[in-house]
């Protein structure tokens, strides 16, 4: 509860008045207990004087009294003539006129003449004087001698465990015959007469000590249980300086005390007297006060208490909205600014998050920008595109209609690369952007979508109808295109996929646009719309998967042999295995049909593993029959991932006696490219061995011919798209002219595949080109028909007779 | 206390510590009996507010008058035994005589004014004599014949007088 700043701001606030108003209040507390003490120290004084006063008075008075008493001629005269019935009648008359409790007549030799007794036998004698006993002596001789000597004596004395103020006097006859003692007790109402001449209230007690620390509490205006408590306090209190107020504790009260030994007789017990002034009933008239007090305090608190609160809110509620805003910004909402009209810190604060949010938010439509676009052609990336075209299907899903995806790739685009120089590809396909969008209308969109691939997003033409776009597009390619001073000829081709029929998603169209790109690349037109029945990738193929590891197991798969022969020479030298699936259902299998899955499914290296058994088996049996030539072997990307294939070579060489010179290894560029680290030493493990490695497909990659140099390899092999029409085509004559040239600079044997007429293998005697394989020489065969090809062909390399005979 | 010559005792009086003693009153007793009492007179007057002397010797049996000098009252009392009497006295105007018959010692005072103090010591014997202020005494005309010496002197001096 706690974590609130502005609890915790209020909470510190209150604790720190509270603290303030506690320690005011106890300062007051302590000044007025403190002035009322010295008050109560000065009223003691005062009443101790009151006191003294009050014992001279009262010792006059029965001093006069019973002086007059002594000097009477009769009683003189009855006290000398011992006339006790006189003398005890004028004691009597004595005690009862000056109001003594006590009156005692001592003859010179102490002895007690007569005695009116204590008040207690007073009261039962019916306050009749009673003569004391025979013998008894008066106890303050001391007294006796100085009334004699001074004419009075006073004192406070103890008799028979009674407190009395005492007087003496003597009976002068005139020399003295007899001392009279007169004594008022010192009782309740002694006290109370007493208490009442005091200006305050006070209590007075009085204690007699009968031994060494020990107290009784003889009379006292105290109630009796505090005054009981008196007497242990003053045992255990330092009595010795007396006339000294201090503070003593009864019964759980403070009372500022004063207390003054009193004179009395050597010879009587000591005897104090204790004035007391209690603090806390002179606090009462101050209750009042520190009512107000506590109840000013307590209404300051709540004031401090609200103000605090509102203080503590005005500081916290920008933290709050400053707090809110930042979430904001953490949710990618920066639309909402802060609004604290404040000219401090907080309003700096607020004003730096909003150019914060402003700063972020450009930031972040660049970057968005940057992510969704291409930046050489500014058109949008494949993400783009693929989020406008996710956008249109929901659209189309929703309206019902219909719409065309494009793809434009760019041929041989990575040639114009190495050849111009990357900036010039680049101003190059910026060019072909800028034409595409000027082709097609502003409400459709253009992307990049790789390199060399454009992608376009139409809405649907009516079916079976060719958009006239796509022939703009493909003219706009007609022209070379002038680019840095070059003028580039560069072909394109374009494949389509259509809304819903061909695809129901994005990543579906796309692949299925791209599918067409391969048709189109096979027809003249340039141009193809996606055909499901020429789909090597559709989805039913896929389960062909599972029958691919079974047909392996069960034998359905078949190595089919094309011979390759030297060109000059016009000789079978090698052959190059092809695998072929004859499936029970579907019956022969292109290899297109299975390659690519069993690649995908990682199929492909048990697929591999039987080629090499099967292959240099054969090569070996072969070569028994006295049938020497090489066999070349196709390598996928998986395979030259695989560290183990060199030793799996080795151990099928030797399992089958075959040589590694028996052997070829045909690789893609793009298979070296899917990992070239790893590819490179798998292929230099293999060019250790001996082995011939040769690039496949060679032309249709990206790979330049300078990177080709850097591989181990021996020989390439020109794709057949170049050579089929060789005797036809002009370009690709040059093409292949120069392919051929370059490859023998480099020191590379050049394999022409796709001979498929005399004319073509002439040209390509012409220009060196050592090996030759195609439809003019042979179609891929069984090992069997190979065989009897090799035996009896006109490129059979044995001897016509040997031929003849085989 | 000094030697008797034949007929004559010289006593000197002092105090323990050495001071001479006055107002002492030495007497001797024969030892062949009491004498017979005595047909003499004294004075014990009121002076001043004061009695004068302060100590009087007699023999018993004197009679002492009492004259009052003073222009104002005295009542002069005794509460002793051996002669309690009292005497309202005014100035001049009467003659009051007290006769001592009995030995001992009569403290006198006055009601009147409480200073008032005076002794008279009444003997059994004709020889007797009061110390001065050096302290001595002297008794004569002693007839031949064994005595016994006794002194006494008081120990209460009259208070300052107060004078009216
Ligand atoms: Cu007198």
């Amino acid at each position: 509860m706690f974590q609130k700043f502005q609890t915790k701001l209020v909470l510190l606030f209150a604790l720190l008045f509270a603290a303030v108003q506690g320690v005011s209040y106890l300062s007051v507390q302590n000044t007025v207990r403190n002035n009322i003490f010295d008050q109560a120290r000065d009223q003691l004084t005062r009443a101790y004087a009151v006191f003294e006063k009050n014992v001279e008075d009262t010792t006059t008075v029965l001093a006069e009294g019973s002086t007059i008493l002594a000097k009477d001629f009769g009683f003189r005269q009855a006290v000398a003539t011992n006339d006790r019935p006189t003398i005890m009648s004028a004691i009597d008359n004595l005690s009862t006129r000056i109001k003594a409790d006590r009156v005692i007549l001592v003859a010179p030799d102490n002895k007690i003449i007569g005695d009116t007794g204590t008040a207690s036998d007073a009261a039962a004698d019916g306050n009749i004087v009673t003569v004391g006993e025979a013998n008894a002596v008066f106890q303050f001789p001391e007294m006796i001698a100085q009334a004699d000597e001074e004419g009075r004596a006073n004192s406070i004395t103890v008799m028979d465990g009674q407190i009395y103020q005492t007087v003496v006097v003597p009976i002068g006859a005139p020399v003295t015959i007899a001392s009279l003692v007169i004594g008022v007790e010192i009782n309740t109402i002694y006290v109370a007469t007493l208490a009442k001449k005091f200006t305050v209230p006070l209590d007075i007690t009085f204690a007699k000590s009968p031994a060494e620390g020990e107290w009784i509490v003889g009379t006292s205006t105290l109630k009796p249980e505090l005054a009981a408590g008196l007497g242990g306090a003053l045992r255990t209190a330092d009595t010795s300086a007396t006339q000294v107020a201090k503070t003593l504790t009864l019964g759980g009260r403070d009372f500022v005390t004063l207390i003054a030994s009193l004179p009395s007789p050597s010879s009587s017990a000591k005897i104090d007297a204790a004035i007391q002034y209690s603090l806390d009933a002179s606090l009462i008239p101050f209750e009042p006060l520190f009512l107000t007090l506590l109840g000013l305090a307590g209404g300051t608190l709540l004031l401090t208490l609200i103000a605090s609160f509102f203080i503590a809110g005005g500081v916290s509620k920008p933290i709050r909205v400053l707090d809110a805003a930042a979430r904001r910004i953490q949710s990618g909402d920066y639309r909402e600014k802060v609004n604290i009209d404040q000219k401090d810190e907080i309003g700096r604060l607020s004003q730096t998050f909003n150019q914060m949010m402003d700063g972020i938010a450009q930031r972040e439509a660049k970057i968005e920008y940057q992510s969704l676009h291409d930046p050489s052609t500014e058109l949008p990336n494949r993400l783009a595109f693929e989020r406008r075209l996710n956008g249109a299907i929901a659209e189309a899903q929703k309206s019902n209609a219909a719409l065309s995806v494009y793809l434009v790739q760019i041929g041989r685009f990575s040639e114009i690369n190495n050849t111009l120089g990357h900036d010039t590809g680049e101003q190059l396909v910026a060019k072909i952007g800028d034409n595409l969008q000027r082709i097609i209308k502003q409400s459709d969109v253009v992307s990049r979508h790789s390199s060399s691939i454009f992608a376009l997003l139409l809405p649907g033409a009516g079916s079976n109808q060719v958009n006239p776009i796509v022939e703009r597009i493909l003219d706009s390619f007609d022209e070379p295109l002038s680019v840095g001073g070059n003028a580039i000829d560069v072909t394109a081709w374009i494949g389509e996929a259509c809304y819903p029929e061909h695809g129901i998603t994005a990543k579906m169209l796309l692949q299925r646009a791209d599918t067409a790109i391969f048709e189109a690349k096979k027809s003249s037109q340039h141009y193809a719309l996606y055909n499901a029945q020429l789909d090597p990738y559709k989805p039913e193929r896929l389960s062909m998967m599972g029958e691919l590891r079974s047909g392996l197991d069960r034998g359905e798969f078949r190595l089919y042999y094309q011979p390759k022969i030297d060109i000059a020479t016009e000789k079978i030298t090698a052959a190059e295995a092809l695998i072929r699936w004859i499936h029970p259902v579907r019956g022969f299998m292109p290899p297109d049909a299975f390659i690519p899955l069993a690649e995908q499914t990682g199929n492909i290296q048990k697929l591999t593993s039987w080629a090499l058994d099967t292959a240099i088996a054969q090569v070996a049996a072969w070569k028994a029959k006295g049938i020497d030539i090489k066999v070349a072997i196709n390598l996928s990307a998986r395979d030259l991932s695989n560290r183990n294939l060199p030793h799996e070579i080795e151990r099928v060489m030797a399992k089958h006696g075959a040589t590694i010179d028996q052997l070829i290894l045909e690789i893609t560029e793009s298979a070296v490219m899917e990992d070239p680290k790893q590819s490179m030493e798998v292929l230099s493990a293999l060019n250790k061995m001996g082995a011939i490695l040769s690039i496949d497909d060679y032309g249709t990659g990206y790979s330049s011919m300078s990177y080709l140099k850097s591989l181990p390899v021996q020989e390439i092999k020109i794709d057949k798209s170049f050579v089929m029409k060789l005797s036809s085509n002009k370009g690709d004559e040059i093409l292949v002219r120069s392919t051929i040239d370059l490859g023998h600079n480099l020191g590379l044997k050049v394999t022409a595949e796709g001979v498929e007429d005399r004319a073509g293998l002439d040209i390509l005697k012409t220009y060196g080109c050592e090996t030759g394989q195609g439809y003019h020489i042979s179609k891929p065969v069984p090992a069997a028909d190979f065989e009897k090809f090799f035996l009896t062909s006109r490129w059979s390399p044995l001897p016509q007779s040997a031929a003849a005979n085989a | 206390m000094g030697a008797a010559n034949a007929g004559t005792i010289l006593a000197q009086i002092s105090a323990d510590g050495g001071g001479a003693i006055a107002d002492a009153v030495v007497y001797a007793i024969p030892a062949s009996g009491p004498a017979s009492a005595s047909q003499a007179t004294a004075l014990m007057a009121q002076e001043n507010q004061e009695f004068t002397p302060f100590v009087l010797p007699v023999q018993v049996g004197t009679n002492v008058e009492f004259p009052n000098r003073d222009s104002f009252r005295h009542h002069v009392y005794s509460f002793s035994a051996a002669k309690p009497f009292e005497l309202k006295l005014f100035s001049g105007k009467e003659r009051q005589v007290v006769t001592f018959d009995k030995e001992g010692i009569i403290a006198l005072g006055c009601n009147i004014h409480d200073n008032m103090l005076a002794y008279i010591y009444a003997v059994p014997t004709p020889y007797f004599a009061k110390t001065g202020d050096d302290g001595k005494a002297t008794i004569a005309n002693l007839g031949a014949g064994a005595y016994t010496l006794k002194v006494w002197h008081p120990t209460k001096k009259p208070a300052a007088k107060k004078l009216s």
